[in-house]
């Protein structure tokens, strides 16, 4: 499991920090490179100190000011906006929904009710396919569930024995992924009652698998011999839009719902690789031998799966699209080539994982919507291999091809999908710092990669794309395909491109490299986790700094900042999440009025419970818990935000 | 060389080895037979053995998020 780094510290090239970076911290004084170079042994100096002249102005096109950056119990916007909750858990989706009453919850209640821990958002204007900003379906992820806070009379340490069969039935409804319909009146957004469009998809959804892996025997269980039908999603972190209206979202840490010895099964490696060791944070298997390995070993191979929802047709199957592989998928982003092709890009979200990419073999059809649902069946997966020189190589995930063979244990494609871990293993890929979201650029045609964090990594596998090492507050890494810097035209299919660091988080003394300015005019930040682009091709980020929250400082919540210009990587503090919380789903309306994000698991702390939480956000109302929400941000003048 | 640690009961699974631990933020698991190699934890050491310092090598929390 000890996967080192591929490129030891004696190999970093200072250009690799970026030309643009590397001039920034020349022009800061050179301690920051030079912290750079040495690791983690130089980190504490910092780069201010060099005789860098204070910024006089502030470079950034960023104009908002910053509220405080202090952890708080309540919620806090840029002064000039309003942050107005707009959905929380337990709030009504389907028609027929009942009022949420926390003390008398129901599976029945909750597969019609607003799901738990939400967390991918994305804006679907209504009518489809138009750029309509007052009016359209919001589509928001329920990543997972904590026992201990929904429930009263559990704790961290007794909800796995005392949790009841009706309790996993909520959370299984809690799971998922809720489509809604919303408006703008008068500045202020609501959910449309009884909306036709309405629809709560938990873990009791059927869902179709497709692709190469649709009906591999690895995938086949008493319950579905077909290996062709799935009940349900779960863990659905980030996800993504595709050009023809749909929605992806994305399987990410499916390993934790898992019960029984992975020993006894034969998928004993796999599962190994997978992160399934025989115990999981739920209570799910008590109940559900599905979750048991040793009853149902090929269970966990039917999750891992980015899966596509049309959320303009409330019938539809969801679909497991297989041929984008298998593995803690935080998202997956599009874009489209000029010749009609379409890109997907996803990050493996785990220590030492890697990043990948999916390029069509069919093209998009702008005239024919459902002509479209297909295309991600039939293409190439590839893995990402950085080097030295600042060229990344995409390594294709092709059967037979290199080490991908029987000799290997790869019987059919069907296998490297299902294994794509230990494919991207033998074909050498990059180990990243947990690489998360995974966004484009429209602006300039560049990829941004989200790296939150690795404290694992030690100074004999720093290097390349992963500068530091035990990497606590992450960092930010640019990618750039050919003609990149001319939207569009950039070549996202091509075999290479060019990668450099955006920024390195954290504070100074942690040898953070955001621009100089970011002292007198921005914040520092920890953690990247999500992000989105304005329509100036701005990146705004959300953070998960888990709880390390406490030991920085400083809350998790949105930062945005520019990538192009005097002002790139100037990171500036636009939002804080109340306590315990992380930042999620950042998605713009298209006019770039409303900014959605998602605050997920207020009040997760390990001492907090549904009796006492650590806050009782956004109710503050005695025997009402913590309550994940959407929350509408637009600035009072109406105008748009950044 | 008995530390406070190494005299606290160790907590076990039903068939009477060292329980693995979940991580509440996470799921990440930590099993003592594999010990935590990114953390330089040899196989063998049950949970209640860490050092203090030691935390979830997937997601950084402190072992008191951890459970059983
Ligand atoms: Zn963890």
């Amino acid at each position: 499991m000890d996967r080192p780094a591929s490129r030891p510290l004696s190999e970093i090239a200072a250009a690799r920090m970026g030309r643009r970076a590397a001039l920034k911290s020349l022009l800061a004084g050179t301690a920051a490179l030079r912290s750079l170079l040495a690791g983690s042994a130089a980190m504490a100096v910092a780069p201010r100190l060099a005789g860098a002249a204070p910024a006089e102005h502030d470079p950034s096109t960023l104009t908002f000011a910053q509220p405080p950056h202090v952890i708080a119990d309540d919620h806090q916007v840029a002064p000039g906006h309003r942050a107005q909750v707009l959905i929380r858990w337990g709030d009504a989706v389907a028609e027929g929904a009942p009022a949420f009453d926390p003390a008398a919850q129901t599976a029945a209640a909750q597969e019609r009710q607003f799901g738990y821990n939400n967390d991918f958002v994305a804006f679907m204007p209504l009518p489809v396919g138009s750029d309509a900003s007052d009016h359209g379906l919001l589509c928001v992820n329920h990543e997972y569930t904590n026992a201990e806070l929904m429930f009263p009379g559990l704790t961290l340490k007794d909800k796995l024995e005392r949790q009841t069969s009706e309790q996993v039935a909520v959370e299984m409804a809690a799971h998922g992924h809720s489509v809604l319909e919303i408006r703008r009146q008068d500045g202020v957004w609501a959910v449309v009652p009884a909306s036709p469009f309405a629809r709560r998809i938990s873990l009791n959804t059927a869902m179709a698998v497709s692709g190469p892996a649709a009906g591999h025997p690895r995938l086949r269980t008493k319950a579905d011999p077909s290996g062709r039908v799935v009940m349900g999603t779960m863990n659905n972190c980030a996800g993504g839009t595709t050009p023809w209206g749909t929605v992806l979202i994305a399987e990410e840490n499916f390993d934790t719902y898992f019960g029984g010895d992975p020993k006894k099964t034969p998928e004993a490696d796999s599962l190994a690789r997978i992160g399934i060791k025989g115990k999981s944070r739920y209570g799910w298997s008590r109940f559900h031998d599905r979750f048991d390995v040793e009853k149902e070993p090929f269970e966990p191979n039917r999750f891992g799966w980015v899966v596509e929802i049309d959320p303009y047709d409330p019938t539809f199957t969801p679909v497991k699209r297989t041929a984008l592989g298998r593995f803690k998928h935080e998202a997956a982003t599009t874009t489209l080539l000029p010749d009609g092709r379409v890109v997907v890009y996803s990050g493996d979200d785990e220590v030492f994982e890697y990043l990948y990419r999916f390029v069509t073999k069919g093209r998009y059809d702008p005239r024919n919507r459902l002509a479209n649902m297909g295309l991600l069946d039939e293409g190439t997966l590839a893995v990402a291999r950085f080097d030295k020189d600042g060229s990344l190589t995409w390594l294709p995930l092709v059967w037979g091809a290199g080490p991908l063979t029987p000799a290997n244990g790869f019987g059919d494609q069907g296998d490297v999908l299902i294994d794509a871990r230990r494919a991207a293993d033998l074909l050498g890929a990059t180990p990243l710092d947990r690489p998360e979201d995974v966004e484009v650029n429209p602006a300039n045609g560049r990829v941004y990669v989200m790296l939150t964090n690795n404290t694992k990594r030690k100074p004999e596998q720093v290097g390349g794309p992963s500068p530091r090492a035990d990497n606590r507050h992450g960092h930010v890494v640019e990618l750039s395909p050919p003609g990149a810097g001319k939207g569009r035209r950039a070549r996202h299919d091509a075999d290479r491109f060019r990668w450099e660091i955006l920024f390195l988080a954290g504070r100074r003394e942690d040898g953070a490299t955001t621009h100089p300015a970011s002292d007198r005019f921005g914040a520092w930040l920890s953690a990247p986790d999500n992000c989105t682009f304005d329509n100036r091709g701005r990146l705004w980020i959300s953070s998960d700094q888990g709880s390390a929250q406490r030991k920085n400082g400083i809350p998790d919540g949105m930062y945005a900042c520019d990538v192009d210009g005097p002002g790139r990587a100037l990171t500036k503090f636009f939002y804080a999440c109340p306590r315990d919380a992380e930042m999620c789903g950042p998605a713009f309306t298209p006019d770039n009025r409303t900014l959605f994000v998602a605050v997920q698991h207020p009040g997760e702390d390990k001492a907090s419970t549904f009796d006492q939480p650590s806050t009782r956000w956004p109710d503050f109302t005695d025997g009402m818990p913590p309550r994940p929400a959407i929350v509408a941000i637009s600035r009072d003048d109406g105008q748009p935000i950044g | 060389m008995p530390d406070s640690a190494s005299i606290a009961p160790i907590a076990r699974e039903a068939d009477g080895r060292p329980a693995l631990w979940v991580c509440n933020r996470c799921g990440w698991v930590y099993d003592p037979s594999l010990g935590d190699p990114l953390g330089d934890i040899p196989p063998g050491v049950p949970f209640e053995h860490l050092h203090d310092g030691w935390i979830c090598p997937n997601c950084g929390a402190e072992q008191d998020y951890f459970f059983h």
